[in-house]
């Protein structure tokens, strides 16, 4: 084990903490226990065994010493021959734990473990006696006499052999298994362990995927390592055998590249990444009381064995390991692979085969990479954080309406305590809801596997850029936003970057495909874009198909280019020339709809052909409290965003009204915006029924004189008012703008967001509703959903 | 509202809950007549607040409530049974429930007590003079000589479309 380079703080920040959540989990056990029993050692022997391992592979030679001590002894227990309640047996590991500890608070200082040695070797010493005592003077010598003159090498070696022991020991004891109770795992250590080995392998797969462009980069192969063995550690404490060894095998096959002994080829980083993922879905499957049983373990550790020895398996004898019920595709897939690796050097010369139709991973990953002190929050907890959060906000309007009505401005103290609880809630409400937002950068690295696969099945090179991978966004936007992008990015590589390079050259492009993945934050909306350099959407192609699977009816003439690429998002529709198992079934692209939909987000698309096609994705930023207008219509109180306002125009200043088509219009500044009225909105079916338009047209003088004010009468029935003092509020969604016609404009408020129960179901245009600051409901319209309203046709599903 | 959403009948509850809760029924008046839900779904009772209207919807939903930062729609069952409306009073309130984890609160003239009804006492309705009331009854229970008309909350609450738009829609 070469340990000359320099030791990372990420890393030992890592392994001190993993260490002492160790110490944590054994140490009570041993002070809980009034003996050590088979149970007992056999629990605390893999944490200190793991520790040991990992201690050891970073050169900290007290700390390998000590813990080899201490499992040494263990084993004595372990076999079942032996239970002691003695005292003094508790205590040396007590006092091992401890030291332990010690240990790892120097090393976060001084990045080592030295200056300890009487330390150290009293405790060993310990062992040995306590060990001879109980052997009755035959002192197990040879194990423990290792131990003080421990070096890094032997120490390597000795863990090898020892695991060799232990895998004979793994056939032994799943048949005790039955007399060894598990330890009780509670269902959030379950979670746990599925979080951190989820979050393990995708940091094993980035560093192969690195690995793969250049097989040299020796942080990489210690970071994979790490992580391998990490979980390795963390399956036998679960007594996931099978997992366990599966792991074993992997992290051998590091260490051996590392120590020259193989050669680090793609074919093996692949069948490693593959391993990743059955490892990963076994783990994903993982529930109490499972064994985590891994599907065609066997092959995996025959592949390994070959790949190992540098073999190529035939097709045979792979096939005759085959299990009965192991899915042929993934064998195939397996055998297909290594014979493809196998023929890569007879390719087309033009192709670029830079990793055998490999992505080329050009941008750099997640700059996120300093470390602080972190510590997971279940985002149960966040979400009550959230909601206290609003009542907060709520409280606050509230005091704020009730002092208005007994204050009078004077008390300057006064003015300064309020000004500053205002300022403090509002400090609060932004870390509340920072806290929630983590960057979409590792979203975005994720996508690196994605497009390694699809460039893999489809056979066309691709690169992948990123931009604005720092955005954040909210946590669970994260998991809803992930599954759509992946099923953009296969759209984008599968059909769009077109599959013979020279089509591309003769267009002028490169050779090799751009897909680039950005996010941005704009005016309250995070918008996510996923951009190709590919053949574009052709517009009458889409007309056609669309005409052709009824989902059209009109020749698509009126439509502008956005609205006919959307007709792609319909289900049913395909203009695939053929079925891949990639997309192309049309059904894909309406679960991404829904996707969004539930983020209460839009997709917006660009394109032109020959180019290439830009997907946006825009979504509002969850925000529970927003910046609100609020605004009456007869007796109803609604609130409207005021992002969404462009700007609020009263009735009668405003110049010309022009009647078109039905269709109230207000005329300004040189633009003709549509008029809605909320009160026609909600109280007729569709806007442009006569009586909506009657009650409307009385009240406005129809003058079509450009020089003359728009004077305006008001008879309407339904507001009391004899001067019309209504307002309009011009709102902008995506790239249409509307006027509302509403009765009064009450006032901007800061309110909380709550969702409308579902007992109401879809509403139009309304979103949700809020709470006021005297306790009364306002209904939060929806600009999005209105305007669409507006144009006749509702929202688009 | 979405078909899914549709919660299971009271009645399959009704049988699970039996012993644990005894039949034991809210009972509330209602123009005269006397009802009862079963307990296990109240939340709790409230004297008549703000309600907030809401548009395009059923007569009878009258909008929602503010109930401690809880939006929760209400439902006016003298309309809800096609009764005419009075004018709330000192002793009109809202009766909160829960069925399927949705909150609906139901204005009734007054709120009586809580009645232990044992089911041997429990009949099945009898032809009653309003159509749209039966649809809600689940039986007459009877004590001390008093009848009272048990209802089914969730057919109460959920049956026929509440939405104007979605009924529309429908059609």
């Amino acid at each position: 084990m070469n340990v000359a380079y320099e030791l990372d703080e990420d890393l030992i920040f890592d392994f001190i903490t993993e260490c002492q959540e160790m110490l944590d989990m054994v140490e009570p056990e041993m002070l809980s226990a009034s003996s050590i029993d088979k149970n007992l050692a056999n629990k605390i022997f893999r944490p200190v065994h793991s520790m040991k391992g990992v201690a050891g592979s970073f050169g900290f030679d007290t700390m390998t010493k000590v813990a080899h001590a201490s499992e040494t002894f263990l084993s004595i227990f372990r076999t079942g021959d032996y239970q002691s309640d003695d005292k003094e047996h508790l205590d040396v590991f007590l006092q091992t734990f401890d030291f332990l500890r010690m240990l790892l608070e120097q090393i976060a200082v001084d990045k080592n473990d030295n200056g300890h040695e009487d330390e150290s070797l009293a405790i060993v010493s310990r062992y040995e006696e306590l060990a001879a005592i109980i052997n009755g003077g035959s002192v197990n010598s040879e194990k423990v006499s290792k131990s003080p003159s421990i070096d890094l090498v032997s120490s390597e070696v000795e863990e090898i052999d020892l695991f060799a022991e232990k895998e004979d020991k793994v056939e032994v004891e799943e048949e005790n298994e039955s007399f060894i109770p598990r330890i009780e795992i509670t269902e959030e250590m379950l979670n746990g362990f599925k979080v951190e080995s989820l979050e393990g392998f995708d940091a094993i797969e980035q560093s192969l995927l690195s690995l793969m462009k250049d097989s040299e980069n020796m942080e990489e192969l210690d970071n994979a390592f790490r992580h391998m063995h990490s979980f390795k550690g963390n399956c036998g404490i679960f007594s996931l055998l099978e997992l366990e060894l599966l792991s074993h095998r992997g992290e051998t096959i590091f260490v051996k590249i590392k120590e020259g002994e193989i050669v680090g080829s793609s074919v093996l980083f692949d069948l490693i990444v593959k391993i990743v993922d059955i490892m990963r879905e076994t783990v994903d499957s993982l529930e109490e009381g499972s064994d985590g049983k891994v599907r065609g373990l066997d092959l995996y550790l025959e592949l390994i064995e070959n790949a190992c020895e540098d073999k190529v398996p035939n097709t045979k004898s792979a096939g005759a390991v085959m299990g009965k019920d192991i899915d042929n595709n993934i064998i195939n897939e397996n055998i297909e692979e290594l014979k493809v690796e196998n023929n890569n050097s007879n390719r087309r010369g033009g192709e670029a085969m830079t990793a055998q139709g490999d992505a080329e991973i050009q941008q750099k990953k997640s700059s996120i990479m300093v470390k602080q002190s972190d510590i997971r929050v279940s985002t149960l907890k966040l979400d009550q954080l959230n909601n206290l959060m609003g009542e907060l906000v709520t409280a606050k309007t509230m005091l704020y309406e009730n002092i208005q009505m007994v204050y009078d401005g004077e008390n300057e103290h006064f003015d300064k305590s309020l000004h500053f609880l205002s300022k403090t809630i509002n400090d609060l409400q932004d870390v509340a809801v920072d806290i929630r937002m983590v960057p979409i950068s590792g979203l975005f690295n994720k996508m690196i596997r994605v497009i390694h696969d699809i460039s893999k099945k489809s056979g066309k090179n691709v690169n992948l850029h990123f931009s604005g991978e720092e955005t954040e966004i909210d946590k669970t936007l994260i998991e809803k936003i992930s599954d759509p992008l992946v099923h953009m990015i296969r759209n984008s590589v599968d059909h769009g970057i077109e599959s013979n390079s020279k089509e591309r050259i003769d267009a002028g492009k490169d050779e090799i495909g751009n897909v680039t993945l950005g996010a941005s934050q704009e005016a309250g909306e995070v918008w996510i874009i996923i951009k190709d350099d590919g053949r574009g959407l052709n517009r009458e192609k889409i007309i056609r198909k669309a005409q052709e699977n009824g989902l059209l009816n009109t020749d698509g003439s009126e439509m502008s280019d956005g609205d006919v690429f959307k007709l792609v998002l319909l289900p049913g529709f395909s203009t695939a020339e053929k079925v891949t198992d990639i997309s192309g079934r049309g059904v894909g692209m309406d679960v991404v709809m829904s996707n969004i939909k539930e983020m209460k987000g839009h997709l917006d698309i660009e394109s032109t052909e020959g180019v290439g096609t830009t997907f946006t994705i825009k979504i509002p930023l969850t925000l529970a409290i927003i910046d609100g207008m609020l605004l009456r219509v007869g007796n109803v109180k609604y609130t409207l965003a005021i992002n969404n306002i462009q700007e609020i125009v009263r009735l009668d200043q405003t110049n010309i009204n022009t009647i078109f088509e039905e269709q109230q219009m207000i005329q300004i500044r040189g633009e003709l915006i549509p008029v809605i009225s909320l009160e026609g909105l909600y109280h007729v079916e569709t806007f442009v029924s006569d009586d909506a338009s009657v009650d409307v047209e009385t009240d406005i003088n129809i003058d079509v004189d450009i020089d003359t004010d728009g004077t305006i009468d008001s008879n309407k029935e339904s507001s009391n008012s004899n001067i019309d003092d209504r307002v309009l509020v011009v709102i902008t969604a995506g790239t249409i703008t509307i006027a509302l016609l509403v009765d009064e404009l009450i006032g901007q408020h800061q309110t909380v967001v709550k969702p409308i129960s579902s007992f109401f179901g879809e509403m139009k245009g309304i979103s949700s509703c809020s709470i006021l600051g005297d306790g009364e409901v306002s209904l939060i319209l929806d600009a999005m959903n209105l305007v669409e309203l507006s144009q006749g046709r509702s929202s688009l599903d | 509202m979405s078909e899914k959403n549709a919660p299971v009948s009271l009645i399959e509850n009704f049988d699970e809950d039996q012993e644990l809760l005894d039949n034991k029924f809210l009972t509330f008046k209602v123009s005269n007549e006397q009802y009862g839900i079963g307990i296990e779904y109240v939340i709790e009772i409230i004297e008549v607040i703000k309600i907030t209207p809401i548009p395009d919807t059923k007569d009878y939903i009258k909008g929602v409530i503010n109930l401690r930062g809880k939006v929760i729609p209400v439902m006016n069952v003298r309309l809800r049974f096609g009764m005419e409306e009075i004018e709330y009073d000192s002793k009109t309130c809202i009766i909160v429930v829960k069925v399927d984890d949705l909150e609906i609160g139901i204005i009734v003239d007054t709120v009586c007590e809580v009645l232990d009804i044992a089911s041997e006492n429990i009949q099945d309705s009898p032809e009653i003079h309003k159509k749209e009331e039966q649809k809600y009854i689940m039986g007459m229970g009877k004590v001390d000589n008093e009848v009272n008309i048990l209802l089914d909350l969730s057919k109460l609450l959920f049956d026929e479309r509440i939405n104007i738009n979605q009924e529309k829609e429908a059609v």
